[in-house]
């Protein structure tokens, strides 16, 4: 056992660092002698701790005590219970006022207790030195009314006029958007914790239909950081959101422990996790089912990109269950700032249409580098195709011109996106659709390493094609192998596919290739 | 407000480029409700070179409005100077977003980019807030261009020891579009607005109505 991370009232755990989301075997738990019952999962968090005490957490395994761990809790200075600053929980009253001043009167170290009950609240801003905890059965289920809902302005000019203080943003742009359930703007030291629900209710709201529509700002997330330090939010669950669920923007020293996040699969733009232009993230024990990606990790468009070149990077991502979202882990496509020291490991994919995706394109820029991305010892089931790459994905207006999808070599300038090191290890897929894989690199600038190693893939017996990257001239495929194209070096060892149909290496324009 | 038709298509008269007549009229009947300011654009669409002419297609529907602009982006001329980027850029912006995919925005930034030597020229200048009134926010890094460049033609603007109607038209369109800060912008030019009134509006109104409101 190992301890991730402990606060004044919770903790989280890894009890099996080699299970995937769910632990090789079911364990119960006892903590300083009283039964917590049984525990499936490989990490998980405790929750109504004490304050300043220690602990010994037992676990036994078939009867037998495995092993013990012993910890600390931090200390608190006080709770504020949003319940004597006036707020309900009876779903009906508008307890915004009372939630937003319990957490700005909450002093260094204090806690915010959202005890049971629904609270109907508007946006909620966090601050900096704090813990929100919203307690099991306790709900914070949004408005949908767009009056209530400030807006975050995309970009404010400086007094001087010389530089931008930038606020709201969408799809990597700095732009109007309406705030978020809980939003944090420059606060560090913050934690937002506990079994509780953070409901978007966007499907009782006009935030899903006509989406593209822009109705006053761009759609918000449900859980909005930007330009912060040090916050961990823990077990609780996201649902609902009107776009995008965790978006954490320039941040820093992030953990996500054991969260839920939850959409239907048909909302739009509802992505679990979507980091961008972060470094030093920590995504434990999350369970992610939603209508896009689970997991989108960004770094902006060209502006983004080229005025500020911050990457997302240092991410790991483990013990996690991606559940029928598109994409497992997706990378971009808005990436110009680049992606780089991605380590996804222990996860469990089921269900989604691709594993690991990693959109680019002609014209992200010199930026736009994605390098060392890690998949290892990950499980998937039903995944229609678990790696694609694709150097030539037709987003945006120009993305169909030649400029972005032509075979040809093209001058390597300034607007040309690099693909660097990315990694399979002892990956199990089975029941995959299309193919083990389509990497599609750039001519003119190859992506420079594909490993695939200890790998094993299988398909069903009733794989429907599917075209397994948006770039043109890609035909729909059932059962195909890996196919690979402007790649400098690929290397497979030990890597098995079984019932696939043709060659497992169809590989064009491959410079080097080790195969063991 | 009802203004005598001849008295309006005489003032009209008076402005000599005719796409600037015919945006004048347009901005006018859009702020004012005034059909006689719809009326008289309607009336003299053969003047039009682009944005007066997707002003016509949006009110009427017709095809052959549709079919002239078809026809102008076909054979758009190139942006050689200031005034032809006054004349084009806003209607190639419109009609990109609405009809072309929204495909030109990176061909018509780059063209006041390279031109913004002319950042002092009122054509100039006036066309990056027409312009850029009609692209698309999401191609930030195009639409970015263009604000920049705006504040920059702004601030010039603002170190002149008087400023003209472009130069008001410029700072006003600015603070309204959300690119230029209304504490900063907005007070020269409305006190510039009001000087420029009295010199020559209110003399037509006069002539007009005989008396001004207060």
């Amino acid at each position: 056992m190992k301890c991730f991370y402990t606060s004044a009232r919770s903790c989280t755990v890894l009890l099996d660092p080699q299970g995937d989301y769910e632990a090789r075997d079911v364990r119960r738990l006892e903590l300083n002698g009283n039964d917590l019952g049984e525990e499936k999962r490989a990490v998980c968090s405790l929750f109504d701790l004490w304050p300043d005490t220690d602990y010994t957490l037992t676990s036994y395994l078939g009867g037998k005590k495995e092993t013990e761990l012993f910890f600390h809790t931090d200390p608190e200075t006080c709770t504020l219970n949003v319940r004597r600053f006036g707020a309900k929980g009876d779903g009906e009253q508008d307890d915004t006022p009372a939630l937003q001043a319990a957490i700005l009167c909450c002093p260094a170290g204090g806690r915010v207790l959202v005890p049971a009950g629904t609270y109907r609240t508007g946006p909620l801003f966090l601050k900096s030195h704090m813990t929100l905890e919203i307690q099991k059965n306790a709900t914070l289920a949004l408005m949908t009314d767009r009056a209530k809902f400030p807006i975050l302005p995309g970009m404010i000019r400086s007094t001087d006029e010389q530089s931008e203080y930038l606020l709201g943003t969408w799809e990597g742009n700095p732009l109007d958007c309406f705030a978020g359930a809980l939003t944090g703007i420059g606060v560090e030291d913050v934690r937002v914790i506990g079994q509780g629900v953070v409901d978007g209710c966007a499907q009782l709201g006009d935030w899903w239909p006509n989406h593209k529509v822009i109705k006053g700002a761009f759609r918000g997330r449900l859980f909005y950081l930007r330009d912060c330090e040090n916050v961990t939010v823990q077990g609780i669950t996201f649902r609902n959101s009107p776009s995008w669920n965790l978006h954490p923007c320039f941040s820093r020293k992030l953990n996500f422990l054991n969260v839920r996040v939850e959409a239907p699969s048909n909302s739009p733009n509802t992505d679990g996790f979507d980091p961008e232009s972060c470094r030093d993230i920590r995504m434990l024990g999350t369970v992610f089912s939603v209508g896009d990606d689970c997991i989108a990790i960004k770094s902006g468009k060209i502006y983004m990109g080229q005025k500020y070149h911050t990457p997302c990077e240092n991410i790991e991502i483990a013990w996690c269950a991606m559940l029928d979202g598109h994409g497992g882990v997706t990378v971009g496509s808005e990436m110009a700032g680049g992606v780089r020291h991605v380590r996804v490991h222990h996860c469990l994919m089921r269900g989604n249409d691709r594993g690991l995706r990693i959109k680019t394109r002609r014209g992200r820029g010199r930026y736009a580098v994605v390098d060392d991305i890690r998949f290892e010892d990950v499980r998937m089931e039903g995944v229609k195709a678990p790696l694609v790459v694709n150097a030539m994905y037709y987003c945006d207006p120009d993305g169909h011109t030649p400029y972005v999808q032509s075979r040809q070599k093209q001058p390597v300038d300034d607007t040309t996106p690099t693909l660097g090191s990315i990694c399979f290890e002892r990956v199990r897929a089975r029941d995959c659709q299309a193919c083990v894989g389509y990497v599609l690199g750039l001519p003119e600038k190859p992506l420079e390493q594909l490993t695939l190693r200890d790998c094993d893939f299988s398909f069903s017996e009733t794989a429907q094609p599917m075209a397994p990257a948006m770039a043109e001239g890609v035909d729909p495929c059932a059962r195909r192998g890996l196919m690979a194209r402007f790649v400098n070096r690929l290397i497979l060892e030990n890597v098995r596919m079984e019932a696939i149909d043709g060659q497992p290496l169809e590989a064009v324009s491959v410079e080097h290739i080790e195969e063991k | 407000m009802q203004m005598e038709k001849a008295r309006l298509t005489a003032y009209l008269n008076a402005v000599e480029n005719g796409e600037v007549k015919l945006r004048s009229c347009i901005a006018l009947y859009q702020s004012t409700g005034e059909a006689a300011f719809r009326e008289y654009a309607l009336a003299h669409m053969d003047k039009s070179s682009g944005m007066s002419l997707l002003f016509a297609w949006e009110q009427t529907g017709g095809p052959a409005y549709r079919q002239a602009m078809d026809a102008l982006m076909a054979d758009l001329p190139a942006a050689a100077d200031p005034e032809a980027l006054y004349q084009f850029a806003p209607f190639h912006a419109a009609y990109d977003v609405r009809f072309g995919g929204r495909k030109d925005a990176r061909r018509i930034a780059a063209a006041f980019q390279t031109m913004q030597d002319a950042l002092s020229d009122p054509w100039y200048y006036l066309a990056l807030v027409d312009c850029i009134e009609q692209m698309d926010i999401q191609l930030y890094e195009h639409y970015r261009v263009l604000a920049d460049l705006i504040l920059r033609a702004a601030q010039a603007r603002l170190r002149q020891p008087a400023l003209n109607a472009a130069d008001c038209c410029l700072l006003m369109k600015g603070v309204r579009l959300g690119l230029l800060d209304p504490e900063k912008y907005l007070p020269p030019a409305l006190k510039s607005c009001s000087t420029l009134a009295w010199d020559h509006f209110y003399p037509l109104a006069l002539a007009e109505y005989g008396r001004i409101n207060a």
